[in-house]
């Protein structure tokens, strides 16, 4: 029970957020997005209070999440008018009401889906490798020492950032016995949070329907039944670039806030792979297009501050070259003085293989749509689409050829690359579900 | 009435073939399937050269453009009793069919995955849920009419209808979800009918469901040894795949430490105290206190014998041989 309203304390205070961040969403976004911003901004506090001294302890805990709400509370109620409760809560009245018998069994069909990931959370407990092996050991330890001295000791201890070991912790600290419920949540908040941006561009017919695609897809569906990072990095990461794109084309300034967030905590889940990068990137050139000079600079102030503390302790722990810079110049330096045509060329093959073939129907797709509309290609709405993708192809690339050179059996490994880019193929289908193409076949 | 009575000469080329060939498609695209479930998994590949999934995209592609045809051209009433035909028969077994396909699963599941082919009746039950994805398709490809209303319902515009890009674009979706929900639903499926047949079961049985014999060894582990205790365990390579991986043993023997074969320390800086016996490793001589053999079944109790260890002992050169080591303090 503890852990219901614990989880529920997480949502209220993202929820909080949101009506600080973003008027005008719909009540479902504002709940799943208050879950995603809950989560990953407490067990955040978590680990910032953990450097100033406090413990991962019940008490400690608590007081980080009824502070963390308070300190929103009145800000929240001055802005209150912001959101209007009783619309929103008439539009999903109105969404039940409203929808064909051809899109009711297209929601009972996802419905179907999502409720089954929450009832394989429930039902099995944390046993995937390297769940057990990493994330929920962590989160073991944490609960046990109330620190991570006992972890560290005992070796492999870093690699991927806390959030979700964290989210372990805070589960077991309010009683609960299995956390992997919580991956089912972010799941469940993905599906709505997708189909909502579907929606500010397409019809609820359409946004179903790729919704319905979207969360049957194999990898998708299988990790939100398993304490992995994969899942919860993609969910982030994507809504961030998908926020981003919206404000790009619609120039909505709370999805641009909401995308600094989501990508700034995406790598609080993973960082490793800096794909973060091409967000920013992207950013920087849109608004050097635009003479918008000022807001990278506010997008900046949002997004290092939730990035930067987890890669500076790990750089204190385990070595300079894991800090955002030290990552940079290692890249530069490979470049510079290792570049080598013939390694590229296995690297373009590496990726063509695990990365392209796996989802060769998601890019058959993305190519017969851009042949479709080939004379609309310029249009802002795709052509920033595409430097988004091809952006993200390119450090694929492009960190496999580094990658390459730090670990000598990278051939090895081509699952853990399968599972690093499970983000492109929702990418794709996101812009898919919102092309005109779609749009000529369904809509009226 | 009228309506049916145009010829069929009106449709041309291509167009005219798929109309005719359709119907005699959707009972060869039956008996391939069947035929590729009672032989193997990529029979048809290996002697006709054609993949069965690609069949199934072809028969897709083939179903939509009949549907699009019949739809925007008349035809004589003998080829339409064909689509009639097939609409009928479909609807009659469809029922059936999804009944068989999922005893099929059930069975399967309820003992081992090649359980149907080997034991019950040579036939793959992956392949023949192709037969359940072909009534499905037909039945909404709705030849009769009778499922118009859902069609208009969705409001599914003539645009694809007349372009063949917009076409290939439905088609390659809808193949795309089907490959999805090939995966996903055996998926849901197995779990789904596991936790229904064992709803009550305790963290250990799910563990143990999970990680097999390796899970009673851990516990094994961690009732035979004191909680200050430092485990050595065998190198991280076959066949000590899970035993040898550290990061996996820890987990389970927590607060015990573990330390890599050969290691004098842990990375905690631990001496180590005891040293598994797993698959035949150790394979040297070690000096013990006492060493202490795992149960083969729940009922057995440990069998403990005192003095050192030697890998040349009967006992220890057994195949399934699992225990602990307590190491002679120096």
């Amino acid at each position: 029970m503890l852990v219901i309203l614990g989880i529920l304390g997480v949502t209220f205070f993202g929820f909080l957020l949101t009506i600080l961040l973003v008027p005008k969403i719909s009540l479902m976004s504002r709940i799943a997005l208050g879950y995603l911003l809950g989560i990953g901004l407490i067990t955040l506090f978590m680990f910032l209070g953990y450097l100033a001294g406090l413990r991962f302890t019940f008490e400690n805990t608590f007081h980080i999440l009824i502070y963390s709400i308070l300190s929103l509370i009145t800000p929240a109620f001055i802005l209150r008018k912001r959101i209007e409760i009783k619309e929103n809560f008439k539009d999903v009245f109105r969404f039940f009401k409203e929808i064909s018998f051809f899109e009711k069994i297209i929601f009972g069909a996802i419905l179907f889906f999502l409720l089954m990931s929450l009832v394989f959370n429930i039902y099995y407990p944390v046993g995937a490798w390297d769940a057990l092996a990493l994330y929920d050991w962590r989160a073991k330890i944490f609960i046990d020492t109330g620190g991570m001295e006992e972890g560290i000791a005992r070796g492999f201890f870093f690699g991927h950032p806390f959030m979700t070991s964290l989210a372990h912790t805070f589960v077991y600290l309010f009683g609960g016995k299995n956390p992997q419920f919580i991956y089912s949540l972010i799941f469940i908040a993905f599906a709505t949070l997708f189909y909502e941006a579907l929606r500010e561009f397409t019809s609820r017919k359409i946004s179903l329907l790729i919704t319905l695609v979207l969360i049957t897809i194999p990898g998708i569906l299988e990790h939100s039944a398993m304490a992995y990072t994969n899942l919860p990095f993609t969910v982030y990461f994507l809504m961030g670039t998908i926020y981003l794109y919206i404000w790009m084309v619609k120039q909505k300034s709370g999805y641009l806030v909401l995308s600094a967030f989501l990508t700034g905590l995406s790598t609080w889940i993973r960082s490793s792979e800096p794909f973060w990068m091409v967000n920013l990137g992207v950013l920087i050139l849109y608004c050097l297009w635009k003479r918008k000079f000022l807001v990278p600079i506010f997008y900046f102030l949002i997004f290092f501050p939730i990035q930067q503390p987890w890669k500076i302790f790990e750089a204190k722990m385990i070595g300079v070259q894991y800090s955002t810079a030290g990552t940079i110049q290692a890249g530069i330096s490979i470049f510079a003085t290792k570049f080598n045509i013939l390694r590229m060329g296995e690297i373009v093959y590496y990726v063509f293989s695990n990365v392209i073939l796996p989802s060769i129907l998601f890019f058959g797709l993305f190519l017969l749509v851009v042949l479709i509309q080939i004379k609309e290609i310029y249009k802002e709405k795709n052509f920033w689409f595409f430097i988004f993708l091809f952006g993200d192809l390119f450090l694929i690339l492009v960190g496999s050829y580094m990658f390459s050179f730090f670990y000598p059996e990278w051939k090895e490994v081509p699952g853990s690359l399968v599972r690093m880019v499970m983000f492109i193929p929702p990418l794709i289908l996101y812009y898919f579900g919102i092309s005109d193409a779609v749009k000529r076949i369904f809509e009226k | 009435m009228k309506k049916w009575l145009f010829p069929i000469e009106r449709v041309r080329g291509f167009e005219k073939i798929n109309l005719v060939f359709f119907p005699a498609f959707y009972f060869l695209m039956f008996t391939f399937v069947l035929i590729e479930s009672y032989m193997y998994s990529g029979f048809l590949r290996e002697h006709i050269f054609i993949d069965l999934r690609l069949i199934l995209a072809l028969f897709v592609f083939s179903g939509i453009w009949a549907k699009t045809s019949l739809s925007k051209r008349t035809v004589t009433k003998q080829l339409y009793s064909y689509y009639q035909l097939i609409s009928s028969l479909n609807k009659l077994f469809l029922p059936a069919i999804i009944f068989l396909v999922f005893l099929l699963f059930s069975i399967e599941n309820a003992n081992f995955p090649g359980y149907i082919y080997t034991r019950v009746l040579h036939i793959e039950p992956k392949i023949l849920f192709f037969v359940f994805l072909v009534g499905v398709f037909v039945f909404i490809l709705d030849f009769d009419n009778s499922l118009i209303t859902l069609f208009k319902d969705a409001g599914i515009k003539r645009i694809f209808l007349q372009n063949p890009a917009y076409l290939l674009l439905l088609t390659l979706i809808f193949w795309m979800f089907l490959g999805n929900i090939l995966r996903v639903i055996p998926f849901v499926y197995a779990r789904l009918q596991f936790i229904l047949k064992n709803p009550s079961l305790t963290y250990d049985e799910k563990m143990r469901k999970g990680w097999g014999k390796f899970y009673d060894y851990m516990m094994f582990i961690k009732d035979n040894t004191p909680p200050d205790a430092t485990i050595m365990h065998p190198p991280h390579n076959s066949p000590w795949e899970t035993v040898g991986n550290g990061g996996l043993v820890r987990y389970f023997i927590y607060p015990r430490d573990e330390v890599y074969s050969f290691r004098e320390f842990s990375e905690k800086g631990n001496k180590p105290t005891h040293m598994m016996i797993a698959y035949g490793w150790p394979d040297f001589p070690v000096e013990a206190e006492k060493i202490i053999y795992m149960p083969k079944t729940a009922t057995e109790s440990a069998e403990i014998v005192y003095g050192n260890y030697d890998p040349e002992d009967p006992r220890n050169k057994a195949e399934e041989v699992l225990g602990i080591i307590e190491l002679k303090e120096e």
